[in-house]
């Protein structure tokens, strides 16, 4: 039995590490801010938070796809049915507890402790299966994800009032009221082998039960009572025959235990993105089920009205909007004056695809990207700025660390990045990166005042690269939006080359930026 | 009759051996490469093996014979079976030595007899099936094989395995009821353990994966409660006892001395056969080298370095091979290049395919044709120590003084940046004699410098360096060709440094 909410087909492992660029992530774009608002002061959520977002998602772009889709019919339904998941939670979190104050070791680690006290703690188990089971088939019509339905069909195939009871029954034997039979042969050196544990005797009629109580002396050893060694040696023949039990008991407690702490985990993020959604409509501001299109048939991705969230969670709702649409461009190239709210729509793009990726509402009226599997930062570092030659280096080991772990389908986005160095030297090394990044299948977001770098791509990659600049307002005013801007500079060369090439009809039907 | 070694066609090969300096298996890389291979068969010592180099045509034939028998599959499992049958053995006839109670002693014995016997047998059987071609094996299967056929091992070995079968399929019930322990035939109940299992199965899959019986252990003695069972167990079962109990007033001692030698000979030869499977099954090449005693120049295609392979398999990533082409023509191979870009690499390498063809084992290349020397040499400098210098340098002139003077013109002496601690004009000088005497000398040599002055040097010095990835200025691509040394200073672009290159990240992307 698996929860499945949060994959269609495996597990969420809370305990699984984080991917190694995650801290950059959380500090470059702030994220720290959003997994308050989803968690609130609970540390356990605030984990789960953290996990749900910052893990990749691997897999072939149809496999992501099914994950994030997987993950809004699920959120649809907590949002719908939020006491009741809620409840659900509780139940699964409070059988947890339960176990855990019952495990309390004390009395070592032998194979008959375990099946002394698995056979106790599994009705506990039981017991929370059964309650979850009667409130999922109450309410199971008032769920249409895939997630909950398959998730309430196992529980009722699962845990059925009969079968329960069986299992019951047998773990009431287990506790060995009238002591233990074993059948067992003769191993090597003389030792007892294949040792199987037999109903009790207690269950024997007539002649067997007769033979069984009437054993004769010689086949009988009788245990002095102080013979402390002797007692030790037959707990640990009786642990030999136990041995076998313990493991599918343990592996039995392990699995429930397994999966409540999967529901407590999966539903935990799911309430967390609840509650997230909660506090961004009570500021009034928009959120979107994201759109997912397939970056097979075209790369980029497409805003409406988006902002930092992480901003209007900090201020309550004050929020700068804007549209950005990239479809069919691999890179965009943001340049222009500083605080002209660059760096904000840099951090509102990543943090938009990093909801959108774990299956959450998207900060934006409208919002349609392909399901990044990996998402990067590369932000400039403000530190030891006089060790100018060390801090180049040290951009660029955080760079190759990227490269390490970048595939095909990951987001990159980079803030001034190489930038302790001259520009020259850093627009070369950038250029030829990211042009590598994007033929490679890699999203690219690059915030540069190397003008040297844009105009590069304004020459090597026109028409995939989307070039942003911060808008003024009338006499010069800071706005924060940021519109398309055209390249200047170009080479005449190539501005004849492309102008004959955009006049060519053939080229502009295959040419998805014009359609 | 004595069962000969596998590893020597003459029955005294002492004066045939050179054992290799420690230092230059470790100079060369061989040294974890050889802890690896030891440590698959830790209780079996077979560094001394692979320390000595062979000489001879024929006993390094009739090495190789047994690496090509060692390719047929079926040999090396029944080989590596009996390898560990007999670990299994020692292991038991350790922990058995402690044992008092004579019932376990009886089983004990018993046990220890049939593991002998089975393993002798089961060896025998795969020598008789095939001729395993190889000389030094086919003289060891027959003289096992008319050993096992004696009237004294067959009857040993029926009356045992009947007495055996008897008592493994004696099962009985015991219970435990107020201290009290009763010892019973067993009778039809509900089996619990089993029955729990059933029901639990429909939580998890993973309970199917169980064995489904706890087997004991056979190692230190029997407590007084299971000694008192097992006595009970004895007087419920009488005869199979009464059997037990006559085997072994007339039992005697196994192994033979000459197994054990066997199986530790066997050790050495599986040890490296596992070795070399095991980096062609992760698509690497090996080969037995062709041996010559006339040729110096060594002739390898698509060669690399055994250390270097174990490491970089780890790590996921691919090896570049390289080769030492026929046409060299000459036997003192100077290798320049841009640091990190594989120079070491491929003089460990040449050193060693040389030393293992010396073995008489395969080697880490899609073909060789390689002299086989009487010693090998090393000379490796490290970078780190260079701050000692004064010391360093006379360390250095004394240590290549000692090798020239030991070496002949059949020996192969590998040189990895000699003189780095000097002045550029006095590293010339000094490598410029040095090289000229081994050139005197007529011994194979690598040698690996930044000096450029040293692979242009005449008709007995080839030259080869270590490439730059094509196009980009900057990326090392670990090959080395056959070219003169070009005197471009190989300064690395930043970018190549940290592996930020087009090429590079592109090559990423494509995985």
């Amino acid at each position: 039995m698996n929860a499945n909410l949060m994959f269609p087909n495996k597990p969420f492992d809370l305990e699984a590490p984080l991917p190694v660029w995650s801290e950059d992530l959380v500090a470059d774009l702030e994220l720290d801010t959003l997994i308050s608002a989803m968690a609130g002061p609970d540390e356990q959520l605030a984990k789960i938070a953290r996990a749900g977002l910052l893990h990749t998602l691997d897999g072939t772009e149809d496999e992501r796809q099914a994950v994030v889709a997987h993950r809004q019919a699920v959120l649809a339904d907590c949002l719908m049915n939020e006491p009741l998941v809620y409840l659900a939670r509780e139940m699964a979190h409070r059988a947890l507890q339960l176990e855990h104050s019952s495990t309390f070791r004390i009395f070592g680690e032998s194979p008959s402790t375990h099946v002394y006290r698995d056979a106790r703690v599994l009705p506990h188990f039981l017991d929370t299966l059964q309650d979850i089971q009667e409130m999922a088939a109450e309410h199971a019509k008032n769920f249409s994800s895939k997630g909950f339905v398959r998730l309430f069909h196992s529980l009722s195939s699962t845990a059925t009032p009969e079968y329960l009871a069986e299992l019951r029954a047998v773990l009431d034997e287990l506790q060995f009221k009238d002591g233990m039979v074993f059948a067992s042969g003769i191993g090597p050196g003389g030792r007892a082998k294949e040792t199987t544990v037999l109903a009790p005797l207690a269950k024997e009629r007539g002649w067997r039960s007769w033979m069984a109580a009437h054993v004769p002396d010689r086949l009988q050893y009788r245990l002095d009572p102080h013979d402390e060694s002797g007692h030790r040696a037959l707990g640990e023949l009786i642990d030999l025959g136990l041995a076998d039990l313990a493991s599918v008991l343990g592996k039995t407690v392990a699995h429930l235990r397994q999966f409540m702490t999967e529901l407590d985990t999966e539903l935990g993020f799911f309430l967390a993105a609840v509650q997230l959604k909660h506090r961004l409509d009570a500021m009034g501001v928009p959120t979107c089920v994201p759109g997912i299109v397939s970056e097979q048939k075209e790369r980029g991705f497409r805003f409406e009205g988006l902002y930092d969230v992480c901003l209007a969670l900090r201020t309550n709702g004050q929020i700068v909007v804007n549209d950005v649409n990239a479809a069919s461009r691999s890179l965009i190239v943001i340049t222009g004056a500083n605080q002209g709210g660059k760096s904000t729509l840099l951090r509102a793009i990543g943090q938009a695809h990093i909801l959108a990726r774990s299956g959450l509402y998207s900060p934006a009226v409208a919002h349609e990207t392909p399901v990044p599997a990996r998402i990067f930062t590369h932000f400039a570092r403000a530190e030891d700025a006089s060790l100018s030659r060390g801090k180049f280096e040290e951009e660029l080991v955080r760079m190759a660390a990227i490269v390490d772990h970048v595939c095909p389908g990951a987001l990159v986005l980079m803030n001034e990045s190489l930038s302790a160095t001259n520009e020259r030297e850093g627009a070369q090394i950038a250029h030829d990166l990211l042009q590598a990044l994007v033929e490679g299948g890699v999203q690219c977001v690059t915030v540069t005042h190397f003008f040297a770098l844009a105009e590069a791509f304004g020459q090597t990659m026109p028409k995939t690269t989307l070039f942003l600049q911060p808008q003024l307002g009338p006499e010069g005013a800071r706005t924060f939006k940021l519109a398309e801007s055209a390249v200047e500079e170009t080479s005449h060369a190539w501005d004849i080359f492309t102008r004959v090439f955009d006049k060519d009809p053939e080229s502009q039907l295959s040419d998805g930026s014009h359609a | 009759m004595a069962l000969p070694s596998i590893l020597f066609v003459h029955s005294d090969p002492s004066r045939a051996l050179v054992e290799c300096d420690p230092k230059t298996l470790s100079d060369l890389g061989l040294k974890d490469v050889f802890a690896q291979i030891g440590a698959t068969c830790p209780d079996r010592d077979i560094a001394p093996i692979l320390r000595r180099m062979l000489s001879g045509k024929e006993a390094l034939f009739a090495r190789q014979a047994v690496f090509k028998a060692l390719r047929d599959k079926y040999l090396v499992v029944a080989l590596e079976g009996f390898a560990a049958q007999m670990r299994a053995l020692r292991e038991a006839r350790t922990a058995g030595e402690k044992v008092t109670h004579p019932l376990q002693r009886q089983l004990n014995a018993l046990a220890l007899t049939r593991t002998y016997i089975n393993a002798l047998k089961d060896l025998g059987a795969a020598f008789g099936r095939t001729k395993a071609g190889a000389q030094l094996l086919d003289a060891f299967g027959a003289a096992l094989n008319a050993r096992l056929a004696g009237p004294e091992f067959t009857k040993l070995d029926a009356h045992t395995s009947q007495l055996s079968a008897r008592l493994h399929k004696l099962r009985y019930a015991l219970s435990v009821k107020n201290d009290v322990i009763s010892v019973t035939a067993l009778q039809k109940r509900g089996d619990l353990s089993a029955r729990t299992r059933t029901l639990l199965k429909r939580f998890s899959k993973d309970i199917e994966d169980l064995p489904s019986k706890v087997v004991g252990f056979a190692s230190g003695n029997l407590n007084h409660i299971e000694e008192a069972i097992l006595e009970r167990v004895a007087f419920l079962f009488v005869s199979e006892f009464s059997d037990l109990h006559a085997f072994f007033q007339d039992a005697t001692g196994v192994p033979d001395q000459d197994v054990d030698r066997f199986d530790t000979e066997l050790a050495f030869y599986l040890a490296v056969n596992r070795h070399f499977v095991d980096l062609e099954q992760s698509g690497l090449p090996v080969c037995l080298p062709q041996l010559s005693e006339t040729e110096k120049p060594p002739n390898i295609s698509a060669g690399y370095d055994l250390a270097l392979a174990a490491r970089l398999q780890d790590a996921g990533h691919n090896m570049v091979p390289n080769d030492v082409p026929q046409d060299l023509g000459a036997h003192i191979i100077v290798v320049t290049g841009p640091n990190q870009g594989g120079k070491t690499t491929f003089a460990r390498m040449i050193g060693q395919t040389h030393f293992l063809a010396a073995l008489g084992a395969p080697v880490p290349a899609r073909k060789a044709t390689l002299f086989v020397p009487d010693r090998i040499f090393t000379h490796f400098e490290r970078r780190e120590d260079a701050a000692r210098q004064q010391g360093r340098l006379l360390e250095a002139v004394t240590r290549i003084h000692d090798i020239l003077r030991a070496s002949t013109d059949k020996s192969l002496i590998v040189m990895n940046e000699v003189f780095n601690s000097t002045s550029l004009a006095d590293a010339v000088l000094l490598s410029g004699a040095v090289l000229k005497k081994i050139k005197a000398k007529q011994a194979i040599c690598v040698w690996v410098t930044f000096l450029d002055e040293l692979a242009n040097s005449g008709p007995a010095v080839a030259s080869m360096v270590a490439q730059l990835e094509p196009g980009e200025g900057d990326a090392r691509s670990f090959r080395v060709v056959h070219q003169p040394a070009d005197g471009r200073a190989h300064a690395m672009a930043i970018a190549a440094k940290y592996g930020l290159t087009y090429e590079a990240i592109k090559a990423r992307l494509r995985k």
